[in-house]
């Protein structure tokens, strides 16, 4: 389940549970994003945002699972960072594994 | 910019392996050695007999019985594969005094060595390859020059960095425009003068392009997805933030759609996690 955290009690790997916005409407970081110390929580700071939502691991998020929807946001920021364009099969199967490590969803079916 | 050019020429000062490696490799060169005769050697480092255990006992190796002593240890790494693994160790220990600075963690560079070389060996185990530990060998090794360069240059190695960004070129190529060389080439030199194998040569020398000229060789193959894997997957930081594209005509030779990414993926949570808490020292 989602809970509410202060900014200083994020943990390196949280995975947000709600997409954050600033007063302007634009998304900060999207649902689902695995939290990084450094970079998000400046953004965070930047923008008076004092306490958000999230899962606490991996098993949290998969168990609450993201909407295909999501999924595709988190692929389509994924492939806005890369300098490339995904070519084939081989490149997809890497950036897929990218995006399973992003979305922290596994399934076996 | 001269400088910098005149610290690397004049630099002698290469760090050397410990001796027990020197030890152990005469050894295993000696057909007679046995089993005990290599784990009496291993046994007079605790720290290195400790690793090995644990290593062993990983998620890494998923053994289902409990290895609890150096001869069984040896017995089920075999020796080629117990050369790998205490060169493994021993690499990280030897740059330990290297001081992380703005641009670059020391700590951060090992995770994304140790993530590239469990990448390579999760791999190269499907792929129903033996020699697993000399994947990660290979992927812990891949960028020792980096760390030859920061031992030369201290943080004046980081003008490499700042050129890269300000004009969007590689990271060689920076390194080229500025040092003239290149940490692949520098690593060479080290490798060299530490006597290891032609195989660990050609991974720091190609690991960028992916092939050995035109030549394919599964090792530098594997270790060139596996470093863009990790970059991808953000597991430590090789001190450069470009991912660059798979090298195309790698793909020729080396098919990895039919694995399952699921399988994959969990397995490198877990491998990774595991060899990063034993090799990385605090």
């Amino acid at each position: 389940m989602p809970r509410k955290v202060k900014l200083d009690d994020i943990e390196e790997g949280q995975i947000l549970a709600e997409t954050l916005s600033n007063k302007y409407d634009q998304v900060l970081i999207k649902k689902g994003t695995s939290l990084n110390l450094d970079s998000h929580i400046r953004v965070l700071k930047m923008w008076g945002i004092n306490e958000i939502s999230i899962y606490d691991d991996l098993v949290d998020a998969s168990n609450s699972s993201l909407n295909n929807e999501e999924i595709a946001n988190i692929g389509a920021l994924l492939l806005s960072e890369l300098e490339w364009n995904i070519k084939n099969e081989n490149d997809k199967f890497l950036f897929d594994i990218a995006v399973l490590s992003r979305i922290g969803k596994t399934n076996y079916e | 910019m001269n400088k910098l050019l005149d610290k690397i020429e004049n630099f002698d000062d290469f760090p050397t392996l410990p001796t027990i490696y020197y030890k152990l490799v005469d050894a295993l060169s000696n057909t007679s050695t046995t089993i005990k005769d290599l784990s009496n050697l291993v046994s007079t480092d605790i720290a290195l007999s400790f690793k090995l255990l644990k290593i062993v006992n990983s998620s890494i190796y998923g053994l289902s019985t409990k290895v609890n002593s150096i001869d069984k240890a040896i017995f089920h790494l075999g020796f080629r594969e117990l050369k790998n693994i205490i060169l493994s160790t021993k690499i990280i220990e030897v740059f330990s005094d290297i001081n992380s600075n703005s641009k670059f963690d020391l700590v951060e560079f090992w995770k994304h060595s140790i993530a590239v070389g469990t990448i390579s060996r999760i791999i190269a185990q499907e792929l129903g390859q033996k020699n697993l530990d000399e994947y990660l060998l290979s992927g812990i090794t891949h960028d020792i020059g980096k760390l030859v360069l920061i031992k030369i240059l201290g943080s004046e190695y980081n003008v490499v960095f700042i050129l890269m960004e300000k004009e969007n070129i590689s990271l060689l190529e920076a390194e080229q425009k500025i040092l003239g060389i290149t940490h692949q080439e520098i690593g060479l030199k080290l490798a060299e003068s530490w006597n290891l194998d032609k195989n660990i040569l050609n991974v720091i020398r190609y690991h960028n392009d992916g092939l050995i000229g035109s030549n394919y060789d599964q090792l530098v193959g594997v270790v060139h997805i596996s470093n863009i894997l990790a970059k991808l997957l953000n597991l430590g930081h090789s001190g450069c933030d470009r991912i660059s594209q798979p090298n195309q005509l790698l793909w020729r030779r080396l098919d990895i759609t039919r694995f399952d990414k699921n399988i994959i993926y969990d397995r490198i949570e877990t491998d990774y996690e595991q060899a990063k808490e034993i090799l990385i020292i605090n």
